[in-house]
């Protein structure tokens, strides 16, 4: 926590915008992102990819959703809800005890060529994550993830580096993920904090439609 | 990278056998079988490495890798020169008309109105020869009438190659038509119609849809929609065809020609015929099993809730109908959802990503397989239509559309005998 500034620097600020850059390297894709966050959960993430169109999700604090070209729009329900409900968590750095089991340095290993603790993180549903913090500098440098997703459960290792300092908090402004043999980067370029507007969350009209 | 950097990088000795290398690493750390469909991936390796360490060109080193390829015996593995400038040949201008082989023939089966062929040549004439190249040798050694799709593919592969060309580049074309008379053509090749589709390292794609209202034998109203490529752009026309034949007496899907496209849009177009998240089939990867389930679309374009169509859905298909097709026509027709008109498909179905290589040539590869819901495995093999009408000529040349037809004359039974029911889905039940 000291790593990115300490508690008081993230309880200070209650939301966020981030933009930057979406790329699959190895296949060439390329487009934009936009992540919009807010305390307690909310959350709203639109990656647009030239060719495919804009893959949109989103939570606001009871609905779960995604809409992209390929399927349609889709409300989540059970794990996949959950799942994005607590990773929706704008004080997720934080490790509100009450959304786990135990939290655990489990070993001290290599992440990426860095040097890392290795933090085995039990959810009170029984998910089991694992983080990875810098030994030099405490900083999330990584995760390794499972999670449901509509194709069925994936496993996701997440890399996170060139951190910068934005309002005082330390964020990560690139983040790797690699999923099913491909790699996602997103490089985020700037991020303002506070002043997003509370509407912002509210899903779109094909998702309302649904719910109704 | 162009091919001239390509030359200059293996001349720089970037190495053919890296190049090679990265190509055999790709699949060995992600084919959905870690036996390489019983290949010895390690023995292929030790075997061609040298050969690619010879290649001089690029074209040489493809045809090494190719190689490596091909000793896995599936679809879905193949070299993409870097850039349009690299393709071992332009083949971006067409004649405006397509074909299909039957076991003897190449057989117009459509013409675009717009392009360089209208007016000038007809469904149900046969094509026998392109540029003083007659169809029957550009076809030796390669199985039409073998019952492999791959083969089939391949053969008809062979004939594109010819038939396509350079833009603005003209060719000669011999056809003869039902009476036996020759006709010989002077076509320039043109841009396809449609809206170009480009997606990262993919192909560029065109585009082509069209929806139209057609009455059956008893004069019922079925909406017929075709695409040609599973691209984003479509799930839009899709859900707007929809909105427009919600209350149609059957839905017709026509994707004879497609031959593929984005694997995930199956969960969004199906889901326009299926009320429950019903799963089509599943791609198993070597860490993984992922599921294509139907997202069922209980909203119209406008926003407002719909019910998804509960009528008779037919699919067309023929041989040139593959991969994405393939998983949606044989998901459908696993859980009873469709019934399938037309030829055997491609048996393409492996979902393949691409990847670039060290010198700018993009590999694709299959990390998964697809098996449908009902546990049948659709590589090699296609979807088997369920009323069987081969192409043939003389309908053809009559302006008529005999798969087309079936599917009408089935729809008029199926609304008479099952009125928007509700059908049990599991596999093996339904229609």
């Amino acid at each position: 926590m000291r790593a990115i500034g300490g508690r008081e620097a993230v309880l200070r600020h209650a939301s966020l915008r981030a933009v930057g850059t979406f790329a699959m390297p190895a296949q060439g894709i390329a487009g934009t992102v936009e992540r919009v966050a807010a305390r307690p959960d909310r959350f709203r993430e639109k990656v647009s990819m030239s060719g495919v169109g804009d893959m949109q999700l989103g939570f606001d604090g009871s609905i779960g959703w995604m809409v992209t070209p390929m399927t349609g729009p889709m409300v989540l329900t059970g794990k996949q809800l959950e799942q994005l409900r607590r990773d929706a968590e704008f004080d997720a750095a934080l490790h509100n005890p009450a959304g786990y089991t135990s939290l655990e340095i489990v070993d001290r290993v290599e992440f990426e060529g860095r040097p890392a603790y290795k933090l085995r993180a039990l959810r009170t549903n029984g998910d089991e994550d694992f983080e990875f913090y810098d030994v030099d500098n405490g900083l999330l440098i990584g995760s390794i993830v499972t999670r449901e997703s509509p194709l069925g459960t994936m496993n996701a290792t997440n890399v996170m580096s060139d951190y910068r300092a934005f309002n005082g908090v330390q964020l990560p402004t690139r983040q790797v993920q690699r999923v099913l043999g491909t790699e996602q980067v997103v490089t985020i370029t700037s991020v303002e904090f506070g002043g997003v507007d509370p509407a912002t969350f509210a899903p779109p009209a094909s998702i309302l439609a649904l719910v109704k | 990278m162009n091919q001239i950097l390509v030359a200059l990088a293996l001349a720089a000795g970037l190495a053919a056998g890296s190049i090679f290398d990265a190509a055999w690493i790709i699949v060995r750390d992600t084919h959905f079988d870690p036996t390489f469909n019983g290949v010895n991936w390690d023995q292929v390796r030790a075997e061609l490495r040298p050969r690619a360490e010879a290649a001089r060109t690029p074209e040489a080193l493809r045809a090494v890798i190719e190689a490596m390829l091909a000793r896995l015996g599936q679809s879905h593995f193949a070299v993409v020169p870097a850039a349009a400038g690299g393709e071992v040949a332009d083949l971006s201008g067409s004649p405006g008309f397509e074909f299909r082989l039957t076991d003897r023939e190449a057989i117009v089966v459509t013409v675009d109105p717009t392009g360089p062929a209208a007016g000038l040549v007809r469904p149900g004439w046969s094509m026998a020869a392109i540029d003083g190249v007659s169809v029957e040798t550009i076809l030796e050694g390669v199985g039409v009438q073998s019952a492999s799709p791959m083969a089939r593919f391949e053969a008809w592969r062979r004939v594109t190659a010819r038939a396509r060309g350079p833009v603005g580049a003209s060719a000669t074309m011999t056809f003869s038509d039902d009476a036996g008379g020759d006709h010989r053509i002077a076509i320039r090749r043109e841009p396809e119609s449609g809206q170009r589709v480009q997606v990262g390292n993919l192909p560029t794609l065109t585009l082509r849809t069209s929806v139209r209202a057609v009455p059956t034998p008893s004069g019922r109203t079925a909406g017929v929609i075709h695409f040609n490529v599973w691209m984003a752009p479509v799930d839009g026309f899709v859900q707007a065809a929809m909105d427009r034949f919600r209350d149609a007496t059957g839905i017709v899907l026509d994707l004879r020609g497609n031959p593929g496209g984005l694997a995930l849009m199956v969960m969004g177009i199906s889901g326009h015929f299926l009320d429950e998240p019903v799963l089509l089939g599943r791609m198993k990867t070597r860490e993984t099993e992922l599921r294509l389930n139907a997202n069922p679309r209980r909203v119209s374009a406008a926003g407002t809730p719909v019910k998804p169509y509960s009528g008779p859905v037919a699919i067309l298909v023929d041989d040139m109908t593959g991969s994405a097709s393939e998983c949606f026509a044989g998901g459908m027709q696993a859980i009873g959802r469709a019934r399938v008109f037309g030829t055997r498909t491609m048996g393409q179905a492996l979902p393949a990503i691409f990847s670039r290589l060290p010198n700018g040539d993009r590999l694709v590869h299959a990390f998964g397989d697809f098996v449908t819901a009902a546990g049948v495995r659709l590589e090699g093999r296609g979807v088997l239509p369920d009323v069987e009408v081969p192409i043939a000529r003389k309908p053809l040349m009559e302006g008529r559309d005999p798969a087309l037809e079936a599917a009408l004359r089935w729809i008029d039974g199926a609304a008479s005998a099952t009125p928007r029911l509700h059908r049990d889905l599991r596999p093996g039940r339904g229609l």
